[in-house]
């Protein structure tokens, strides 16, 4: 069983393909990050997976049923990205509302729930005049409501101060835990990185990369740059080094791109054979940066 | 027992209720019956030849007052409606309320519930408002002025079928508050002015002489809109049943399940 499955998924606005082909898989119980710059079409995919959108052609199946059977969300919890709440009810009442129409009242702790996301200083209050951040909260508390199988989260750290993201990731973890599945969109790679068994990275409209973070990792570790400084005015055509993709200098400085650790420790040597170090320091190219590849230009819309 | 259109409704009730514009609105209403009350009351007491009876009453109110309640009954229907599913898809709620297991016909038919009972509520409050003037007049016929109530309401939930139409298949708040304003200004200005439908005799009969001497269906063809099959039932309750208002009775049904469903099928179809 898997928890989301689409296959040729395709969703066209006009001219414009917002999701292109899409096969998605997530597997039952797995926390998937599911990232990609603004405009990648992320939204776009869980508004079809949540049947907000029709697709324009392919099959998208949340927990074994089709996107369009509404029953399934009695079992899923959704905080979508661009929500809005009801500005003249409370947090309690919103709680209550879930609980009531996903047929959950009885078991339903709406004083626990909202203290769990935070909220329990303002439970009372009409929600009209809640900050951003504390909306966020609230949705969180309404999507986590019942138990549900599967947690769709979109941008659900966006807006958010740091003590507010971490207690997010914190319920994720712990909702994770109680067994449920959880899908966690994000432009921001840092946000998932520490939640998410596996990441799908989604660039105009397609997946281009499904990995573990470890895996990712791994092919993170093949690059890292090595600078060194030296006297006089070293020559990029004079270093040829097995493993080193590319070499550059400026004022005193060269840097070689190498492809493994014994690269770097060639490189090094024959920078000492033609010149007097200084100083040297080695940079291990980032997760964020390996992201920024897949992704491309970052904000594009 | 998970929810269904009755717990949108009851949601859509209780946030209704603690809108400042609701009782804004059923404040207008009220001083308004009140007052249509005590002209028409006036008006028939003292009016010699007329016997204060119930059939008078409601004759007196719904002819009478005919333009005067059909405009404040469709300005505020379409008011309490026209924003109740297109305001929360601008305000994203609802991706929240479709987040839960709703289907798109849940939705509307709680929002049609819902707001209609809000609508109700205030009409009842106003009529009830109105009964007390009345017995000032001492005119106590409370059979045939609910008569007149239950009419009045029914025209009502007309229009707030109308509103929830154009609230779930319109994109934009504003588009949405547009075309609420055209359909009361067609109903009102256009078609109970017998413009609209002596247009449509001319074009059937292109003849000029159709306009003095109507064919038979042209009395069927005006029962059409809403506020003329109101007073029509209104003035069939008065003098006799006819096919003509019964034609009106079946008119003012069609107002209230037609567009509603309409509304629902295009929602249904369409992207949030």
């Amino acid at each position: 069983m898997s928890a989301i499955r689409t296959s040729g998924l395709t969703k066209r606005y006009g001219r414009v393909t917002a999701v292109d082909s899409l096969d998605m898989t997530v597997e039952d119980g797995e926390t998937y990050g599911f990232l990609g710059p603004n405009g990648a079409g992320k939204t776009t995919t869980i508004d079809v997976l949540l049947g907000y959108t029709y697709p324009t052609s392919g099959e998208s199946e949340v927990l074994d049923r089709p996107s369009d059977d509404e029953t399934v969300r009695e079992r899923i919890g959704v905080m979508p990205e661009d929500f809005g709440l009801y500005p003249r009810l409370t947090a309690k009442e919103h709680v209550n509302f879930v609980a009531e129409s996903k047929g959950v009242v009885a078991e339903t702790d709406t004083t626990a729930l909202l203290e769990r996301v935070g909220l329990g200083d303002a439970t009372d209050r009409r929600v009209g005049g809640y900050s951003k951040g504390m909306k966020k909260r609230l949705v969180l508390a309404t999507a986590i409501v019942g138990e549900p199988d599967l947690l769709i989260l979109d941008e659900p750290t966006s807006g958010l101060d740091p003590n507010g993201a971490r207690r997010i990731r914190e319920i994720v973890r712990e909702e994770n835990d109680r067994g449920a599945t959880v899908f966690f969109s994000s432009h921001i790679l840092g946000q998932v990185e520490a939640v998410c068994d596996r990441v799908g990275i989604m660039r105009e409209g397609r997946l281009v990369a499904v990995d573990s973070i470890e895996g990712l990792r791994e092919g993170v570790d093949a690059v890292s740059r090595l600078t060194v400084e030296v006297d006089g005015s070293p020559d990029a055509s004079s270093f040829d080094v097995e493993g080193v993709t590319e070499v550059t200098t400026e004022d005193g400085t060269v840097t070689f791109s190498c492809l493994n650790p014994s690269a770097k420790i060639d490189a090094f040597d024959a920078v000492r054979s033609q010149h007097e170090v200084r100083d040297f320091t080695t940079q291990e190219s980032s997760l964020d940066d390996l992201f920024a590849e897949y992704a491309g230009d970052g904000e594009e819309e | 027992m998970t929810g269904d259109w009755k717990t949108v409704a009851r949601k859509e009730f209780r946030d209704s209720a603690r809108s400042r514009s609701l009782w804004v609105l059923t404040a207008v209403m009220v001083l308004s019956v009140a007052a249509a009350v005590y002209v028409i009351g006036f008006l028939l007491s003292t009016a010699p030849e007329n016997e204060m009876t119930g059939t008078a009453l409601v004759g007196g109110i719904a002819q009478q007052g005919r333009f005067f309640i059909t405009s404040l009954v469709s300005v505020l229907g379409l008011m309490v409606a026209y924003a109740s599913i297109v305001g929360e898809r601008s305000s994203g709620s609802l991706k929240i309320l479709l987040g839960l297991p709703y289907s798109r016909r849940d939705v509307v038919l709680g929002k049609l519930i819902g707001r209609a009972s809000v609508f109700v509520a205030a009409t009842l409050t106003a009529f009830a408002v109105g009964f007390l003037v009345l017995l000032t007049h001492g005119v106590t016929a409370p059979l045939d002025y609910l008569f007149l109530v239950v009419l009045t309401t029914v025209l009502g939930v007309a229009y707030v079928s109308v509103g929830t139409a154009l609230s779930a298949s319109i994109r934009t708040r504003s588009r949405a508050a547009t075309a609420a304003v055209g359909v009361f200004f067609f109903f009102k200005f256009l078609w109970d002015t017998s413009l609209v439908p002596r247009v449509v005799v001319y074009i059937a009969r292109r003849d000029m002489s159709a306009l003095t001497s109507p064919p038979g269906w042209y009395e069927y063809l005006v029962a059409l809109g809403p506020n003329v099959a109101y007073s029509n039932v209104a003035g069939g309750y008065v003098e006799s049943f006819g096919n003509v208002e019964t034609f009106s009775a079946l008119v003012l049904v069609f107002w209230v399940v037609v567009p509603v469903v309409f509304g629902w099928r295009v929602f249904e179809k369409s992207d949030l």
